[in-house]
């Protein structure tokens, strides 16, 4: 999978977060992080943010500047408190900690969220989606994985 | 010697480290959270509605299929869970439906040992004590359960308001056993009432469910639909009632009229009798 790859896969997961109301492009950007440079993540995210405001009918750049948001947040407190942290070398470790991203980050989001479209300040903390946000995590993890894998070794021109 | 580095100084490095990672990659994360926030102030103000609405198109296009995935996805989840609910509202409603069942057994049972208490103590009075017995079995005997056994003795009789249920014939523990006036061995002194008088005989059991008037000679006048009733001999109440005549017969090599008695109840059916008792 290359770059156009993972750009059609979360302009996807957008597509889906919009129609069934799960923050699903946030779990798929929270997993990449992961597994591809930051640098491209941030484009990635910029690009998914937008489709899901098209899609969602919200104000334009409300996902796309939280998604970039979560992205940077996240990679610094991971460098910063735990840079060893990768899923090859501590996969249950990772899991847990995109868990808790997820989980967080999506309360976070729908504070920004309500504040940006609505005006309102409302910061809920049910956890209703989160059950979907966990298995959602939970098979997107090593599905990213092993695309990322595969793209990794396609670059680098190895068989896999 | 190389000095190591206390923890606090090790974090503040690796911190100074981060920030020149975001000098040198972070511009774009910052140029990106930049466009989306001018396009958020645009799209606040209104100007970019026009924008939205051309981009929109071509997602609204690839939504369509998803959306309509997400109805029929949802009406059938939604079907599913309406059945379950279903499922457990007939639960509850079956249940609901056994218990009043039960209840209404339970009350037909107390308005069935009502009428049969009302009817019974107005035929006996006080004098003669009714000691109220279930039945928990019939077959050749009938098997009752006495409230108490006090006064439950092999040869009390046994009735239902005013008609003969039996005698009884074995005591036990709790339970008593009922000789019926169908059983071969059962022998009443019976009397047949009929509108020109008395006439008294042997009510005897046949096989079956047959009661037969014996011992009455083929002198006397005996009608179909007379009621023929204990004649007060044996140690029976008197007056109690055993059936009525449905058949008369002459047989020419007996002296005696062949009588057939046909019981107003239907053992069978009896959830309650009563055992006399002095």
């Amino acid at each position: 999978m290359n770059t156009a790859g993972f750009l059609i896969f979360l302009a996807g997961l957008a597509i889906i977060d919009a129609t069934f109301n799960i923050r699903l492009s946030l779990v798929g950007v929270l997993i990449l992080l992961n597994f591809v440079p930051v640098r491209s993540l941030i484009w990635w995210a910029f690009v998914t943010g937008l489709v899901l405001d098209l899609l969602s009918g919200t104000f334009l750049g409300v996902n796309s500047a939280i998604l970039i948001a979560a992205v940077v947040i996240w990679y610094f407190g991971r460098q910063l408190f735990w840079p060893n942290l990768t899923y090859e070398n501590f996969k249950r470790e990772i899991t847990f900690a995109i868990l808790l991203q997820v989980i967080i980050t999506s309360r976070i989001y729908d504070f920004f969220y309500n504040l940006a479209n609505f005006g309102v300040f409302s910061f809920d903390l049910k956890l209703t989606s989160a059950p979907a946000e966990i298995i959602l995590t939970l098979i997107l993890i090593p599905t990213i994985s092993y695309l990322s894998a595969r793209w990794v070794s396609k670059q680098l021109e190895l068989k896999f | 010697m190389r000095s190591k580095l206390s923890d606090s100084k090790q974090f503040e490095f690796r911190f100074f480290l981060i920030m020149e990672q975001v000098r040198q990659n972070f511009t774009t994360a910052l140029i990106f959270l930049l466009i989306s926030t001018t396009l958020f102030t645009f799209d606040r103000l209104g100007a970019a509605t026009s924008l939205k609405r051309v981009f929109a198109v071509p997602f609204e296009f690839i939504q369509f299929p998803v959306i309509l995935a997400k109805t029929t996805l949802a009406s059938k989840i939604e079907f599913l869970v309406n059945l379950a609910e279903i499922a457990k509202e007939n639960q509850v409603l079956a249940e609901r439906q056994a218990l009043l069942q039960a209840e209404n057994i339970r009350l037909q049972n107390l308005l069935t040992e009502n009428q049969a208490l009302k009817a019974q103590f107005g035929f006996f009075g006080t004098n003669v004590k009714s000691i109220p017995a279930r039945i928990v079995g019939t077959s050749r005997f009938l098997a009752i359960q006495p409230e108490s056994m006090d006064g439950v003795k092999v040869g009390s009789t046994v009735t239902l308001g005013n008609n003969f249920v039996g005698k009884v014939s074995e005591i036990g523990f709790k339970l008593a056993k009922v000789r019926l006036p169908q059983d071969p061995a059962s022998s009443i002194p019976a009397v047949a009432v009929t509108p020109v008088g008395r006439v008294y005989g042997v009510l005897v059991g046949r096989y079956g469910s047959l009661q037969v008037l014996e011992k009455v000679e083929k002198s006397e006048i005996v009608t179909e639909g007379a009621i023929v009733e204990t004649s007060g001999e044996a140690d029976i109440e008197p007056g109690l009632v055993l059936g009525q005549i449905s058949k008369v017969q002459k047989i020419d090599a007996s002296p005696f009229l062949e009588i057939e008695v046909e019981s107003f109840l239907d053992f069978s059916k009896l959830s309650t009798v009563f055992v006399l008792s002095e």
